[in-house]
């Protein structure tokens, strides 16, 4: 940050589709954004980690949909008419978050945006890319490689499987 | 104009034509071999070797027209009745063909040619040297000469041309590019009929017109043109005095306009008759179809629910007219794309003659393999993925089906054995069957192989009815063959096998009569994009089970079911039948129980392998055709559920993997001996 501050050259801006979970505004880079749409039946998928809800159909693709609450271990609430489906790119590969709602795109420059830092947010910092500040609003921004990893995905979902079958493997033999 | 042809289009319609050829020159070897006196396959391998050598020649692929050559010399004394075409010199010969094809591959791939063929040049010529080696080496085939250079003196002007191409000329395309390249240095072309890019639907017997404006003169054209063989030259003239040859090639106004409108005024005259396209493109417009599947059912089902609504309204009954026509033009169009997407399986018949050969000389067997239904035709995708499923159960009935001549002979049988490959329709699937003659598979061996392998228990294995027991042999590790060969014997493949029909959404049953014979069917469905499905609910989930799978649908009282170790199971027609309660794939797996509030359980009675199992289900919604779509990486495989689909309403639906959720069962089966084992 302190290089961007030194700059002071205010010719650098990032592009944010900004969303709220929970109380807090988060960001993502809008060149990632496919596209945001209602919230619609969900098709869930067996055997998936718990955070993913499962696919839908998005104009004749099925793709997968994470519910952001639960991946950032936030308390799970109803979903609203204000929530959105926000569908990203990322690993070259569309996959839907679910946000308790979408607020703006905002244009921030970046040498307003710092690193992030563990007491600002309740989000693990491993998935932040930095805090933007404007006005006296602090807009946390995802780094969307990290939260949607497939092989992230895939070692929780291992570790989530395993789980649920040790739980079950008393009960096989004992029955 | 016609000069700029890249070599590549030159060298794509050599690779083409050659490809032909050699599998001429395998089949007539071959033919050859059965019938030496067979003089029309004798005359039919000449000229196909003669035309590869005379076009690689032409292509300046040497090494290709000297082994060419080199073969070509040996089958000469073949046809004059010097020599016979004994085992040996097929060998020698198919072996020549073997390399060809490898020297091609590599130019096809853009490689060098580095293989040396010295030695299979040399074994053809001591072959050869079974008979008088002379006359045969010494004729040039490809006549083919640096026209000599012609001293610039005589009236040049633009040359009008006729060629025709003669009747029996196997690769027109190739000859007529020929023509086009030995006029390139002589001078400039102003026009072509056909043009080069026409030229593959060049037929044999067709004539060929051509403009040309000689650098030197007509006289060194005509005897270039002279010099390549099967294109006879039917008539020339030379334009007036008023072409300057100063102009170097740049034709005169006059002379131009002509050719050129007239070449580019009757492309009707030769017909394309056919166009080729990449595979991608067929997938692009494959995708496109399943899209408007998609939407065919969807637009069905609202003009059905607004019909409902406003029943005497005009606007709803011309709407619902037009999706039943537009559902119509769709199912049509949807079928024509995927015909376009499919091939005959003599395409991948056709390389087994060969191997079966060389395989039972290998194995010291005498084998007929026999083809039928070779025009049956199955989509591209699937045509690739059964070769070696294929190729293994071809091996094995050669190499474990049928038996030596001399134990054939005890049997009371022919000495050479009978092989069939056979490929048929049956409504929505096709049916390739591989059947031998053979002294058939012992059941008793396959119990023992897969009892000592641990496929299976005794206990369970007691159970197994016969039929169920022959289906051992398609489970790991289980061979019946006394000793392990090269061939076969290792016991892995037969479950690559079944493993790679399954993935295709086939299923592959053997059955077997002792003294008789073995017979290998695989079922297979036309096309893996669009399948038939049985449409289920389960709570809010809806599961589509593909129909390939489904036996029948069944009701049952809930108190008809009984508990193997906590798995519901019930009695259906005589035998057990394990019931896989569809709503366990979600959560929990403990709650086993079934009940519903009626009392009644429905389930899908649905087959992988020699197992049925029945899929209980809430609701049975109905048939439907349904696209297949992957689930993506993301969720790699999941256990059970081979893919999604998206229904009619826009939902996403599942579709059960039947042969996952079988192995499933299976697997417990195996467990619950293991721990009742294990208590004991």
């Amino acid at each position: 940050m302190s290089d961007n501050m030194q700059d002071s050259t205010v010719d650098q801006w990032e592009q944010l589709v900004v969303f709220e979970l929970g109380n807090e505004y988060y960001g993502v880079d809008i060149a990632a954004v496919n596209t945001i749409i209602r919230m619609q039946d969900v098709t869930a998928i067996p055997r998936a980690p718990s955070f993913v809800e499962g696919v839908i159909n998005l104009r004749g693709s099925i793709i997968p949909v994470i519910d952001l609450r639960k991946r950032f271990g936030l308390p799970v609430t109803e979903q609203s008419k204000a929530s959105r489906i926000v569908v990203v790119e990322a690993g070259g590969q569309l996959i839907g978050m679910i946000v308790d709602a979408v607020a703006e795109t905002l244009r921030l420059p970046s040498h307003s945006i710092e690193p992030p830092s563990p007491v600002i947010s309740s989000v693990d910092s491993e998935y932040l890319r930095g805090v933007g500040k404007q006005d006296n609003r602090l807009v946390i921004l995802l780094d969307l490689d990290k939260i949607l990893s497939a092989k992230d995905f895939d070692s929780m979902a291992k570790v989530e499987r395993r789980a649920k079958q040790s739980a079950e493997e008393p009960a096989k033999v004992a029955a | 104009m016609g000069f700029d042809m890249e070599m590549s289009d030159l060298l794509s319609v050599f690779l083409e034509e050659a490809e032909e050829q050699l599998q001429r020159l395998d089949d007539g070897f071959l033919q050859l071999e059965r019938d030496p006196a067979d003089l029309e396959i004798m005359k039919e391998v000449f000229r196909a070797a003669h035309t590869l050598k005379g076009s690689s020649a032409t292509m300046g692929l040497k090494e290709i027209a000297d082994l060419t050559h080199a073969m070509e010399n040996l089958l000469d004394p073949l046809r004059s009745g010097t020599l016979s075409a004994t085992p040996e010199i097929t060998d020698v010969l198919l072996t020549g063909t073997d390399a060809l094809r490898t020297l091609i591959g590599q130019v096809n791939n853009g490689e060098q040619m580095d293989l040396d063929t010295s030695e299979i040049r040399e074994r053809l010529k001591a072959a050869c040297s079974g008979a008088q080696t002379d006359s045969a080496s010494s004729k040039p085939a490809n006549k083919k000469k640096a026209p000599s250079k012609v001293k610039e003196d005589i009236e040049p002007g633009a040359m009008s041309i006729r060629l025709k191409v003669s009747d029996d000329c196997l690769m027109p395309a190739v000859r007529a590019f020929m023509v086009y390249n030995t006029l390139a240095p002589l001078g400039k072309l102003l026009s072509a009929d056909p043009s080069h890019d026409k030229l593959e639907d060049l037929q044999a017997g067709q004539e060929m017109s051509i403009t040309f404006a000689p650098s030197d003169g007509p006289d060194a054209v005509v005897a270039a043109l002279k010099s390549v063989a099967e294109i006879d030259l039917v008539e020339f003239t030379v334009a007036s005095e008023e072409t300057s040859p100063q102009q170097d090639g740049k034709p005169p106004a006059s002379q131009k306009p002509a050719p050129t409108a007239r070449s580019n005024a009757e492309p009707a005259s030769k017909s394309i008759q056919t166009v080729r396209v990449g595979v991608d493109r067929l997938d692009t417009l494959m995708n496109l179809v399943a899209e408007l599947v998609i939407d065919r059912t969807r637009m069905t089902q609202i003009g059905g629910e607004l019909a409902s609504k406003y029943e005497n309204e005009d606007l709803v009954q011309g709407l619902g007219e037009t999706a039943v026509h537009i559902g119509r033009v769709v199912t049509e169009l949807q079928e024509h794309i995927m015909k376009v997407r499919l091939l005959p399986v003599e395409q991948v018949f056709s390389r087994f003659p060969r191997m079966v050969r060389d395989l039972s000389h290998k194995v010291g067997k005498d084998v007929d393999l026999v083809l039928e239904g070779q025009d049956t035709e199955l989509d591209r995708s699937i045509l690739e993925d059964i070769v070696d499923p294929l190729t293994h159960l071809l091996r094995n009935a050669v190499d474990h089906g049928v038996e030596s001549p001399e134990e054939r002979e005890a049997a009371g049988k022919s000495r050479r054995a009978r092989v069939v490959l056979a490929a048929k329709q049956e409504e929505n699937r096709i049916i390739i069957e591989v059947q031998d003659d053979g002294n058939g598979i012992s059941l008793e061996k396959v119990k023992a192989a897969a009892l000592k392998n641990g496929a299976v228990t005794e206990e369970l294995l007691s159970r197994m009815s016969d039929d169920e027991s022959l289906q051992l042999i398609f489970a790991s590790g289980v061979s019946t063959a006394e000793k392990v060969t090269d061939v076969s014997g290792r016991g892995v493949g037969m479950d690559v096998v079944r493993n790679n029909i399954q993935g295709l959404s086939g299923n592959v049953e053997v059955k077997t009569e002792a003294g008789v014979g073995t017979t290998f069917r695989i079922n297979l469905p036309l096309t893996l994009a669009i399948i038939q499905a049985l449409v289920t609910e389960v709570g809010e989930n809806i599961f589509v089970i593909p129909l390939s799978a489904v036996v029948e649908t069944f009701r049952c009282r809930a108190d008809e079911v009984h508990y193997i170790d906590g798995h519901p199971a019930i009695n259906f027609r005589g035998s057990v039948l394990h019931l896989c309660k569809m709503s366990n794939l979600f959560g929990s797996q403990h709650d086993m129980s079934l009940s519903s509030d009626d009392g009644w359980i429905t389930f899908v009675v649905a087959r992988t392998g020699a197992l049925k199992l029945g899929l209980v289900v809430d609701r049975l919604v109905g048939e439907q055709e349904v696209v297949i779509k992957p689930l993506g990486a993301f969720f790699g495989d999941i256990d059970g559920i081979a893919g999604a689909t998206i229904l009619g309403d826009g939902r996403v639906a599942l579709i059960v993997d039947v042969g996952a959720l079988g192995a499933l069962v299976n697997r417990r089966k195996r467990d619950r001996l293991v721990v009742e084992a294990g208590r004991a």
